[in-house]
């Protein structure tokens, strides 16, 4: 039995837990000790209840405590006026009528009340309704399992009122370990069709019939098949069906059989608890009784030597229940087991109950703990516990971080239309539009040299051509830059008449795609043949180097897309997708921004819609903001932010500011606050970027980044110096370093060069490196099998 | 100027694309994430309007000329279209005109060309007329000095008593519009420019005074008319000489009239039959028949119309420089349309360098010459599409970072083209390192360096060696790139096109490459239910692969090669192993799986010859692919390699893509119906290991089951059948298929088919919506009975 216990047990310390702080301290580690009773719940606040435990732990139900026998009266006057308005309402007397049914059939079934499996289905009882009973209801809680006992007892021994009590048990298992069989046994009498050797039973059957003045009605179901590849679509629709069955008449208690005489270490019945679990779901476990059929067959050991028969049923459940943790992939769960056998030969006790091998007579057994299956299971609903009793992986303990999810909020900057960058360099070039001619047609001409001309040249004249073409370049750059932004702002006059004006591209096919590397034939680039559109809509295929073997490895879409709705609004999106038979994975930002102008003053407003998937979770954030144009070169941004995660919501907002010091400077600054969940966390960030004198042609850049976030009072500090610089010409150079005050940090090197092609060098040293390694391991594993021969 | 540029990059990166976005400024495209894009900047060439004029027919208005007009059969009357785009043929056309002034020509395009409009736009002030308002007023009335605003033009046919629209084409001949600043002398010049084309018998400008003081203009006119004519021809007269007026002496005697009229008409049909057919297609003309038929005479109006659809078949063809030059043999039974189509007379292919000059480039010219096509070569009429197509064909070499051709007037050849390719070549040597340390903190509690060896990647190119597009590229990644540990990855690559010479039109293209790759065993996976219970198993292969590609069309192409393969197989932890796993209750691994490996060690050395010849007629249909395809791939091996592996595996697909209806071919019309029918066949002989048994299932094989769900067998059969319905411009579709092992899943050593429950057979069906080149379907796993939702790239056949 010590499965019940700890079921019940699991079941209220995961009930305990969630309500600690009415409960106080919880010593339930104890519990499976006889000596707890039910009458006690060891940790009541009131002292009163304190001053009851000595008296409690003599364990004897009969002698009552003096205490409670004096309020009695009291309480049932109480109890009395109140059951009368409050007994379709109040959940509490529900579970009061509950457990007098309870108590009853204790008696019935020849139990004592001293049993741990009663007391631990009082104590369950009295715990859910300490649980749900308010403040002011507590004492009436507390004294009610005495007096409810006492009226069990009346009404027992008197049979009035009759007992309403009924059962509706779902039976399920593979075919032939001997459902009908065992409802039968139940019954004393053949009331469905058995067969030893084939699948008797073909569609779900509803058998119904008393047993001790209880109403049972079995739901006997067709047998499932031994799982195979071919099987899974018969035990599918088998089990659909069951499951409309039951959806519209749902049993209290499960059975789920297996024939214990069967021996597989590897359980390859596991795909078809698995299947349970995926169309029955995974809460149709926590009513669920493990029943062993053919019990008595005698058993033996894994090794064919006979083992004790108590170890023997626990080695034999414990692989059951295995699989149906692995199923419902969740370890806390614990099914109570019971032994069966209805082979007419079997051992049967003076009373002509069969009696199994360990001695005990199983079919009270059997009834019994279906009542207190349904028992429990109608206590859980009726306080609608089960809702809160998650199976499977909790999720509760998947939160999101908050200092993460705020810095995230801080970076993510909404997009205010159009190029971005394209924007900035207009304004950047804006005022010298005007100013300046044009350096690059000032220039003296050159004579562009040929080819053999440049190689008479000496080594310095080279470098200065060089260099000169260089410097002219970056003129011409420069200049082609300002026309381009020249058309740019014409044409923005003008695009007030033509936003219609397109041009009708001809379909041409795209150049096929080269795809990555293989062993295997050509990539079949048929595939991923396209017409060139002019959509706006970009897309495509992530790759994923660990893909499957023989196949390409495009695993994901990616998505881009900007749309111009109207002059001033515009919207964008991008994001990556991956849908497959098991897995959906998304990570997308979608983007919203409506400028207005008034005046001199260009104000943006923006929304932004995140969704990125975490697990099996998503995270959902939607944030808006806006961007004013306070004065020249300086813009201010509020951000409001809302991020949704596991049923959790996280409220922030920021402020930012920006600041363009004279052309090369560029100043951000942002503060913010997220909270959620009880927490809160602050966070901000400084920038500074020294542009380079050739910007934006040249990207040369000097940046420097302090963020903070605190949480929890706790301070992160993070800096970082990002640099680009051009060391030569053809060669760029970006270093980056980041630390924070936990002094971890990482420095990042990037070197591109058009003209040395010596740093490609460093690869052949590793490949040559490689190589060494490689033929060393060789050797030694060639070494290791002669070693072995 | 129209010119044809494609601008765009291509980055290497793991993502790989096709796109082609279109946006309206060729600038310098850097997404980091765009690996392959193509920024097409192809504005389609506008030519804004036909202007019609006319030269020397003109004197058929004056008083001088008598009835002999009549029958002027070699009288001409000139058609010029001009467009921005075309203004350098105005040289080309000064030459021309039946005895006209070459000069007129001269004053229209300089009239016409919006340049001259947009300078005097700008001119801040204006006069008011000084005028009484309301009233109309002669031209030469008006006042030479004075700068006038014009606030309307109208257009007055005389014989028909109406107003002309202001979009006819007549507005376009006359470069005054409303609101421009001109004076007396312009205004008298466009009036005569009018007067001497040809189209009027005669023109008058009248001036309306407005109360603000600007003024409006009415042009009120009597167009020409000649007799009737019947049919239609129209013949190329490009690179023709246009024939030398021969000079006409005012005292000649009506028979020298007659005389000389005779001759030019002679000569004229002598220049008819010896003019190259043009291409307008017979519907075309006959609709021309018709529009002339309908007439009672033909009027100058009626000629721009035909002149007007002439170039807009030619212009919705792509023939970009065709042009209606003149109308010949008026007056007669059949009128001549003359069109200068714009042969390409020569290519110019020239580099330039990143400042836009001139320079010699390091491309050798071959290289490009191939990649022109047929009809962009001198000899061919220029056509756009064809120009389009050079730019991608030559931008797709990658050699490049930017293309442009622009086609100019040939001034030595009348109504030649020259075609001009500029090329800006890209960085020839590009090499890129990076490296990354971490830091902690270190001993004494300061910020120290987690180790001195860097991690990081490398990567390099050379490409165009010696010119002839020879690519050497190479990149190294590793977590530690001074003593690379077992993440090592590689690749190599040296490719040579242009195998058996760059002027052999049969194009080889040889490639060799080593690299590794690390994938997932589709062979070792759990069957339904058991997904979890079977550890994944990692397939790392290495080795050296070279082939021969030899592309017989776009499409269709062969393959031959080497392969020399080493193939590690490993668990989840990296660590070598030697047969399939499967985890036990208690959580451990149980190793006694089907052998992973044919040596049985888990490490296998390979040699093997590998072919594929891919027979591809497949084509779009407004987006629909239709067609079939049949690919044929075949591995010997060569019994080189551990324990000698002598096999034969050999696949053959077929595709058939059939279109249900006719549709007509053009953009906007709906695709086809298509229903596409699928067999492949697979088959084994020989020393098979697991790792190249093949798989069933998978978005590639069975669709609505995962890689390698069904099973790994020595043979296989996969049969479907999908139907297309064409909705808006995209597709549903609607798909069955079926993969079977054959029985022969039980010929692969250990039977990974059965060790792992797997069916070896199974088959599905569902429904799918094609997104742009993105696949959305539902489809139905036959054999759970469940569907489930994907999501794919590409198209699965």
């Amino acid at each position: 039995m010590k499965g019940f216990i700890d079921w019940v047990f699991d079941l209220s310390n995961s009930l305990a837990s969630s309500s600690r702080p009415l409960l106080g301290t919880p010593p339930f580690s104890r519990h499976n000790e006889a000596h707890h009773t039910h009458s006690q719940a060891p940790a009541l606040p009131e002292p009163v209840s304190r001053s009851e435990a000595p008296c409690s732990t003599s364990g004897d139900l009969e002698a009552q405590p003096p205490i409670s026998h004096q309020n009695i009266p009291l309480e049932s006057l109480y109890q009395s006026s109140t059951d009368l308005n409050d007994k379709k309402h109040n959940p509490l007397a529900k579970i009061g009528d509950l457990q007098v049914q309870f108590l009853r059939l204790v008696q019935r079934f020849g139990q004592s009340q001293n049993n741990i499996l009663v007391s631990k289905v009082l104590y369950r009882v009295h715990l859910a309704m300490l649980i749900r009973a308010e403040e002011s209801e507590l004492k009436t809680v507390k004294l009610k399992q005495d007096r409810a006992k006492a009226l069990a007892r009346e009404q027992e021994s008197s049979g009035v009122p009759e007992l309403d009590f009924s059962l509706r048990i779902l039976v399920l298992g593979k075919t032939g370990v001997g459902k009908s069989a065992t409802i039968n046994s139940i019954f004393g009498q053949s009331k469905s069709e058995t067969d030893a050797f084939q699948p008797s039973t073909d569609r779900i059957e509803e058998v119904t019939g008393t047993v001790s003045g209880v109403k049972v009605t079995f739901i006997d179901t067709p047998g499932l098949h031994q799982p195979s590849p071919s099987s899974a679509r018969k035990n599918r629709k088998t089990l659909m069906s069951i499951k409309r069955y039951v959806k519209k008449r749902p049993p209290d208690v499960v059975l789920y059989l297996d024939r214990l005489d069967m021996i597989d270490m590897r359980y390859s019945d596991s795909p078809l608890l698995s299947l349970v679990t995926d169309v029955l779901g995974a809460a149709i476990w926590l009513n669920t009784i493990l029943v062993m059929t053919h019990s008595s067959t005698a058993s033996e050991g894994r090794n064919g030597q006979s083992v004790n028969y108590e170890s023997y049923v626990g080695q034999r459940m414990d692989v059951v229940q295995h699989y149906i943790h692995q199923a419902v992939s969740d370890t806390k769960l614990e099914n109570p087991v019971l032994l069966v056998e209805n082979h007419p030969s079997c051992r049967k006790n003076p009373a002509g109950e069969y009696v199994l091998p360990n001695g005990q007579v199983w079919k009270p057994q059997f009834m019994f703990l279906c009542v207190c299956t349904k028992v429990l299971g109608d206590v859980q609903s009726l306080l609608r516990f089960r809702d809160s009793i998650g199976l499977g992986q909790p999720s509760s303990t998947r939160t999101a971080s908050l200092p993460h999810l705020l810095s995230v909020f801080l970076r993510r900057r909404l997009s205010s239309g159009g190029d971005e960058a394209e924007k900035e360099i207009d304004e950047l070039m804006d005022s010298e539009l005007e100013e300046e001619e044009d350096e690059y047609d000032q220039l003296p001409a050159i004579r562009i040299l040929g080819k053999s001309r440049f190689e008479k040249l000496s080594k310095s004249q080279k470098k200065e051509y060089l260099d000169e073409l260089d410097y002219r370049e970056t003129l011409y750059l420069k200049k082609q830059l300002k026309e381009e932004c020249r058309r740019r702002r014409d044409e923005k006059l003008k695009e007030e008449e033509d936003l219609t004006e397109q041009s009708d591209q001809a379909a041409v096919p795209l150049p096929d795609m080269a795809g990555p590397d293989s062993f295997d034939f050509d990539f079949p680039a048929h595939r991923y043949r396209c017409i060139a559109t002019s959509d706006q809509w970009l897309v495509r295929p992530v790759y994923d180097p660990q893909g499957w073997d023989h196949d390409v490895g495009f695993d994901g879409i990616n998505i881009e897309t900007a749309v111009k709705i109207k002059k001033n609004l515009f919207a964008s999106g991008n994001g990556q997708v991956s849908r497959d038979k098991q897995r959906f994975t998304i990570h997308s930002e979608t983007n919203a921004a409506y400028t207005t102008t008034t005046d001199s003053r260009i104000q943006t407003f923006s929304v932004a819609a995140d969704v990125q998937s975490s697990g099996d979770d998503l995270v959902y954030s939607f944030q808006g903001g806006t961007k004013v144009k306070t004065f020249k070169h300086n813009t201010t941004d509020f951000g409001l932010g809302l991020t949704s995660f596991g049923g959790k919501y996280y409220l922030a907002g920021k402020v930012e500011d920006s600041l363009l010091v004279g052309k090369r400077v560029k100043l951000t600054v942002n503060a913010g606050q997220m909270k959620g969940s009880g927490e809160t966390a602050h966070g901000g960030s400084f920038e500074a970027c020294i542009r380079g004198r050739d910007y934006p042609v040249r990207n040369e850049q000097i940046g420097v980044t302090v963020t903070a976030l605190s949480f929890n009072r706790e301070l992160v500090l993070n800096w970082g110096l990002q640099t680009q610089v051009r060391p030569t010409r053809d060669t760029n150079l970006d270093v980056n370093v980041n630390m924070n005050n936990r002094k971890m940090g990482k420095i990042n090197v990037k070197l591109n060069s058009s003209e040395h092609w010596e740093i490609a060098l460093i690869s052949a040293f590793t490949l040559f490196k490689a190589l060494m390694r490689r033929k060393k391991a060789v050797s030694e594993i060639t070494n290791d099998d002669e070693e072995e021969l | 100027m129209s010119k044809f540029a494609i601008n765009g990059q291509l980055i290497l990166l793991p993502e790989v694309s096709t796109t082609n976005s279109h946006l309206p400024t060729p600038r310098k495209h850097s997404a980091p994430s765009s690996s392959h894009e193509l920024l097409n900047n192809a504005p389609s060439p506008r030519f804004p309007s036909l202007i019609c004029c006319c030269s020397s027919p003109n004197r058929n208005t004056e008083p001088s000329s008598s009835g002999h007009l009549l029958k002027s059969l070699g009288k001409s009357l000139f058609f010029g279209s001009i467009s921005p785009a075309a203004s350098q043929f105005s040289s080309t056309f000064s030459g021309g005109g039946g005895g006209g002034d070459g000069g007129l020509w001269r004053d229209l395009f300089s009239l016409a060309t919006p340049v001259a409009v947009a300078d005097e736009k700008h001119s801040p002030d204006w006069d008011s007329h000084g005028l009484p308002a309301n009233i109309v007023v002669q031209l030469n009335k008006l006042s030479g000095l004075k700068k006038y605003k014009i606030s309307d033009v109208l257009f007055f046919d005389r014989r028909s008593k109406t107003t002309a629209p202001a979009e006819d084409s007549l507005s376009e001949m006359v470069p005054i519009h409303p609101g421009e600043i001109h004076t007396k002398a312009q205004l008298q010049n466009d009036l005569e420019t009018l007067t001497s084309s040809g189209m009027f018998e005669k023109v008058d400008l009248l001036g309306n005074t407005k109360p603000d003081g600007t003024l409006g203009l009415t042009f009120s006119f009597v167009e020409s008319t000649w007799k009737s004519a019947e049919r239609f021809r129209c013949i190329n007269v490009g690179l023709m000489t246009q024939p030398k007026p021969v000079p006409t002496d005012s005292d000649m005697t009506d028979r020298e009239m007659i005389e000389y009229y005779r001759n030019q008409e002679k000569d004229y049909k002598r220049r008819i039959d010896k003019a190259r057919p043009c291409m307008l297609p017979g519907p075309v003309q006959r609709e021309m028949m018709l529009m002339l038929r309908d007439q009672k005479n033909v009027s100058a109006s009626l000629l721009r119309r035909i002149g007007d659809r002439v170039v807009k078949w030619y212009r919705d063809n792509g023939y970009a420089y065709a042009n209606v030059t003149n109308f010949g043999s008026l007056n007669s039974k059949e009128l001549v349309c003359e069109v200068s189509e714009g042969d390409i007379t020569r290519v110019v292919i020239q580099f330039q360098d990143k400042l836009g000059n001139v320079v010699e480039g390091h491309t050798q010219i071959p290289i490009i010459h191939r990649e022109i096509p047929k009809q962009l070569r001198p000899g061919h009429v220029l056509n756009m599409k064809a120009a389009n197509q050079a730019v991608k064909n030559i931008f797709s070499l990658n050699l490049f970072s930017n293309v442009e051709i622009i086609p100019r007037a040939d001034e030595k050849n009348e109504g030649g083209v020259i075609v001009e390719i500029n090329l800006r070549e890209a960085d020839k040597k590009s090499a890129e390192v990076s490296t990354e340390w971490n830091i902690v903190p270190g001993p004494g509690g300061a910020p120290s360096l987690e180790s001195f060896q860097p991690g990081g990647s490398v990567s390099f190119e050379h490409k165009n060696i010696h010119g002839l597009n020879r690519t050497f590229m190479g990149s190294v990644t590793t977590s530690n790139l001074l003593n690379p540990e077992d993440d090592l990855a590689f690749k190599l690559e040296y490719v040579h096109p242009h195998l058996d010479g760059v002027y052999n039109s049969r194009n080889r293209i040889f490639k060799t490459s080593a690299f590794n790759s690390r994938k997932l065993s589709p062979v070792f996976t759990g069957g339904p239910g058991f997904e979890e219970l079977v550890p994944p198993l990692v397939v790392d292969r290495v080795g050296l692969k070279a082939n021969i590609t030899e592309n017989f069309t776009r499409q269709s192409k062969s393959t031959y090669g080497l392969v020399l393969e080493e193939i590690t197989t490993r668990d989840g932890n990296i660590q070598i192993c030697k047969s399939g796993m499967r985890l036990l209750p208690d959580g451990g691994t149980s190793d006694d799986g089907p052998p992973t490996t044919l040596s049985g060690t888990g490490v296998d050395r390979v040699a093997f010859l590998q072919a594929n010849v891919t027979r591809d007629n497949t084509k779009f249909v407004n987006g629909a692919i239709v067609g079939d395809r049949t690919v044929f791939q075949v591995d010997q091996g060569l019994g080189i390699g551990s324990k000698c592996p002598f096999f034969n595996r050999h696949q053959l697909s077929l595709t058939k893509f059939i279109q249900l209806k006719r549709v007509k071919e053009g953009s906007g019309i709906p695709q086809p119906p298509v229903l596409v029918l699928h067999g492949h066949y697979g088959s084994c002989v020989g020393d098979l290991p697991s790792y190249e048994s093949f798989a069933i299932g998978g978005p590639n094989s069975v669709r609505g089951y995962t890689m390698g769900e069904l099973g790994a067998a020595r043979n296989i059969l996969e049969l479907s059948a999908e139907i297309r319905v064409p909705v808006k411009n995209t597709h549903v579709y609607a798909f069955a298929e079926h993969g079977n092992d054959l029985g022969s899943s039980k010929d692969v050593k250990g039977n990974p088919t059965a060790a792992y429950r797997r069916m070896g057979h199974g088959s599905s069906y569902g429904l799918g919506v094609k997104l742009g080149q993105v696949r959305a379907e539902y489809a139905v796993d036959h054999n759970r009975g469940t569907g489930a939702f994907f999501l794919r790239f590409g198209e699965r056949y």
